[in-house]
């Protein structure tokens, strides 16, 4: 009886270790799941300095087809273009699509309300993929490179937006020759023209094309000062591979 | 027999080749564990390797007093099992949460992995104190095992990440510090065609030794030659070079200078054949203590800013880029201003020199050096080593930038602290080509292989930055983020905070959510790069006999780079009216030029009548404790705190005319043990300087 007494003792000892190690993990289980919930407020509430960064809203799969996407936060505009590009790429009518990747491309491209700062150049997505960084630099040098003062000055609501865009009919106009992804400064020829296929360089190609001439008009309610903004321009489409893309505008 | 016993009898189970006796001991009901997952408070199932069981029933007591102990012993190890696995799954919870906690001072570079690492590790220690709960309220066994190996693991992995998190802190914290030890290594440096000949330092008792003013191995050699009894005068120059023409002149018996002196000084044509005939007497290594600056209190994410980085190589600045960046255009221009530029030193009372010997005295003679001759105010300082640019580079996975030509370059080994030559990656069609550290800093540094010389190897300075931005930029890789802040705590040093970097990152990777090619979204930056041109230029040095090279900026250069940056901070200039846009694919775009090559400027070639003996100059007063001989200071570990320094050169009264014609400089309250050589300096500054 002793020993049983004994055995018992033995027993609930060994019961009370397990069940105190099982207190001791369980209370650090908690005190390790309140600490890490914390450090996620924390991260949540983690100071990244009071600069902001226009949120990119979601549009949904319509404004989506198999060469473009919409660009960033797309306006009323840029939402109705889109979908009569989506149908001329339905159709697979290239001079049709050339003309609405031109709307497509002013109504994005000269509408700053839309935009977060000069990196921020709408419309890339329909320039020749070959010169989209040349394009780009050319932008941001030229174009959009006091975008940041008006940004400043008036705020981005009362940038300009662009209200409609207009096109003639798309002309087709025989091949042109452009330069190609490897062309760089240094080899640039910049008195070059449009060459026959035959004499085309290495940072040449040659590609199908069309003109669209476009005109567009802005919306008055801005505080920018658009006496002398384009209003018009030529177009230069080429058919890149069977994607549709804007090698000039001139 | 007992009852127990008895109830032991009924539930022995044999096997075919082992005896196994299940035991129970509370009651019979319960289950049969298996010999895996033990119940060790319920029923024993005890196996005896290689006895049968008629062996068993022959003799039943003696197994039983044994199946006893073996039971007693089988409970001990599982406690003992228990208490281990549980200690260490409580180490693995305090140093995972530890890691997570050291690890959120990262998390604006970006918040969503962040938050990702977060929830894992709660997820991953929920699932372990789950696991190993229920092995103990089950006690079972084979659970326990698992647990207690899964919680060594963690425990393991947790120590090695508290290890790394707690050494990048450390490097981050060193990177922003203001205040900051340094190795200098310096050398006695002594020239064969002197009439007198040093074979030993102690030749140099009673001789003349001459230093640069102002510079850590200054201080190092002085206390060096104090440690070793030797009684020398001591004589200051300017500049390292004109330190070295002293030495060539005889008017020193040997100069103290950087034991890598000749790779600072071998721009100069006219001194470089000297190289041959001069050597190292003696060479030493001291800790320098050095604080720089607090940088400006500013919000990089709203707010235009300018930082100066400076590549530094034996106390001179080899690089020297005046950056600024505007948060709002993400536009960054890095104007390179090449470091033989000459032009006034503030902390020389603006007595003319090579911009890099600035550098030598303080960084921030330096800054107000460049700020001086820019008008641009400068926000933040960044400094580097070669060997922040090997491990930077090697961090980011190497550097793909173009080279055309095969060259052997000269880098550094970080393992023996020495130069050495290595070929360098080449393409010959102008593509790129992947460089690792070593190679990279090797490229940075070349210009004797390029036609264009220094403005080679500035534009390679600026195409290496851009694309470690451009490599940062696309990691996705935690580790590589913090493999970068080890590198940078390592050997750059900075007076931005940690939070101002770690913000504007985590802010420019916003933007580049928005950047229309996710491939490169270094590509949200655009860098307008530059250099401050100039012409090569010399100067006679009357009392060397000989032309010293120096590079004359255009003062039309200084105005395009300043307007350039002026412009790029501006948030209060009008904008000029939009126009509209013209653009070819049948052209490339050229970016217009942020500095001309050359401007229509009279240029010199000699500024003979400019040049006016650089040493001895200037008297300071109050720190004459630095520049003299007999105030030298007694200090035996060698610590020299360059603050101090800095304190000295802004005590210096200097009355500098910068239009007259004299630049008269004068040092009050020096002392009376002092060798003060107080002399005006008579130098025509309106003609010594081309740039105004």
């Amino acid at each position: 009886m002793e020993k049983a007494g004994l055995r018992r003792q033995r027993k609930e000892k060994f019961r009370r270790q397990m069940r105190s190690l099982l207190i001791i993990l369980l209370v650090f289980t908690i005190i390790s799941a309140i600490a890490l919930l914390w450090n996620l407020y924390r991260i949540r509430n983690s100071q990244t300095g009071s600069g902001n960064t226009l949120q990119t809203s979601g549009v949904s799969s319509e404004y989506s087809n198999k060469y473009y996407s919409i660009g960033n936060n797309p306006t009323d505009i840029d939402k109705t273009y889109f979908k009569e590009l989506n149908k001329a790429v339905e159709a697979d009518d290239k001079a049709l699509i050339s003309e609405d990747i031109v709307k497509c491309f002013v109504s994005e491209y000269y509408t700053w309300t839309n935009k977060d700062g000069t990196y921020d150049i709408g419309g890339m997505q329909y320039i020749y993929t070959d010169r989209q960084s040349d394009f780009e630099k050319y932008t941001r040098d030229e174009v959009f490179a006091d975008m940041d003062l008006y940004l400043d000055k008036y705020g981005r609501d009362r940038l300009m937006q662009v209200k409609e865009v207009t096109t003639e009919n798309a002309v087709n106009a025989g091949q042109v020759t452009v330069k190609n992804a490897l062309a760089t400064a240094s080899t640039a020829d910049p008195n070059a023209t449009e060459v026959p296929d035959s004499t085309a360089s290495a940072d040449e190609a040659t590609y199908d094309a069309y003109t669209v001439q476009a005109s567009w008009t802005y919306d008055e309610d801005t505080d920018m000062d658009l006496s002398q903004a384009q209003k018009n321009a030529v177009f230069t489409v080429i058919d890149h591979d069977g994607r549709m893309e804007i090698a000039a505008i001139q | 027999m007992n009852e127990r016993e008895d109830k032991f009898r009924k539930n022995v189970s044999p096997s075919e080749d082992d005896e196994t006796v299940k035991i129970s001991f509370r009651n019979s009901r319960q289950k049969e564990s298996s010999s895996n997952d033990e119940d060790l408070t319920s029923s024993r199932t005890i196996v005896f390797p290689g006895r049968n069981h008629e062996n068993y029933e022959d003799d039943t007591s003696e197994p039983i007093v044994k199946k006893k102990k073996h039971h007693k012993i089988q409970v001990r190890k599982m406690l003992t099992r228990s208490r281990w696995m549980t200690a260490l799954a409580v180490l693995a919870n305090v140093l995972l949460v530890y890691d997570a906690l050291l690890l959120t001072k990262y998390s604006s570079l970006k918040q969503s992995m962040f938050v990702k690492i977060d929830l894992a590790v709660l997820a991953v220690l929920v699932v372990l104190d789950l696991f190993a709960m229920a092995s103990l309220f089950y006690k079972k066994k084979n659970w326990v095992i698992i647990a207690l190996v899964i919680s060594i693991i963690l425990s393991a992995g947790g120590s090695y990440a508290a290890y790394a998190l707690v050494r990048i802190n450390s490097s981050v914290n060193d990177l922003t510090s203001t205040t900051y030890t340094k190795s200098v290594s310096a050398a006695l440096v002594i020239y064969s065609g002197n009439s007198d000949p040093i074979s030993s330092v102690s030749d140099l008792d009673g001789k003349t030794v001459g230093f640069a003013r102002g510079t850590d191995t200054a201080e190092v050699g002085k206390s060096y030659l104090e440690k070793k009894k030797v009684s020398a005068e001591y004589k200051e120059y300017n500049s390292y070079t004109d330190l070295f023409s002293g030495l060539i002149n005889g008017d020193i018996a040997s100069a103290v200078m950087p034991v890598q002196y000749e790779s600072i000084i071998d721009n100069d044509s006219t001194l470089d054949s000297y190289f041959a005939d001069t050597s190292i007497l003696a060479s030493f290594d001291s800790n320098v203590t050095a604080t720089t600056q607090a940088g400006a209190d500013k919000d990089l994410t709203t707010e235009p800013f300018t930082v100066l980085i400076s590549g530094e190589n034996e106390g001179l600045a080899d690089t020297i880029i005046l950056v600024s960046v505007n948060p709002v255009s993400m536009n960054v221009t890095m104007t390179s201003i090449a470091r033989d530029s000459y032009v006034p030193i503030t902390c020389y009372g603006n007595v003319k020199s090579k911009i890099n010997s600035a550098h030598a005295v303080s960084e921030s003679c330096l800054v107000d050096t460049v700020e001086q001759l820019t008008g641009v105010n400068i926000d933040y300082t960044v400094e580097f080593t070669f060997a922040s640019v090997i491990e930077i580079v090697d961090a980011v996975g190497g550097v793909d930038v173009a080279n055309d030509r095969y060259f052997v370059g000269q880098s550094w080994d970080i393992a023996t602290d020495s130069l050495k030559n290595l070929d360098i990656p080449y393409d010959e069609s102008g593509g790129l080509v992947h460089m690792n550290g070593e190679e990279a800093l090797a490229f940075v540094r070349e210009r004797h292989a390029f036609d264009d010389g220094d403005f080679a190897r500035q534009r390679h300075q600026q195409a290496v930055i851009e694309d470690i931005i451009a490599k940062v930029m696309a990691t996705k890789d935690p580790n590589t983020y913090l493999n970068i802040l080890q590198a940078a705590g390592n050997n750059i040093k900075t007076n931005m905070s940690a939070d101002q970097v770690l913000n504007f990152v985590s802010y420019a990777m916003q933007k580049a959510t928005r950047y229309y090619n996710p491939s490169d979204l270094a590509g949200v930056f655009n860098f307008i790069t530059g250099r401050i041109t100039g012409y090569d230029s010399s100067i006679y040095s009357p009392e060397y006999g000989f032309n010293l090279y120096t590079y004359e900026l255009y003062n039309g250069a200084i105005e395009d780079a300043r307007k350039a940056i002026e412009r790029n901070i501006s948030t209060t200039d009008t904008p000029s009216a939009f126009t509209g846009a013209s653009w070819n694919a049948d052209t490339v775009y050229t970016a217009p030029k942020m500095i001309q090559d050359t401007y229509d400027e009279a240029v010199s070639s000699d500024n003979s009548s400019d040049y006016s003996d650089s040493s001895s100059d200037y008297s300071y007063s109050n720190d004459s404790q630095y520049y003299y001989q007999d105030d030298a200071p007694a200090n035996n570990d060698t610590q020299t705190d360059t603050t101090t320094q800095d304190v000295h050169q802004d005590d210096t009264q200097i009355n500098n005319d910068q239009s007259g014609s004299d630049s008269t400089v004068t040092g009050g309250g020096t002392d009376s043990n002092s060798t003060d050589t107080n002399t005006d300096q008579n130098t025509d500054t309106s003609d010594q300087e081309p740039v105004q």
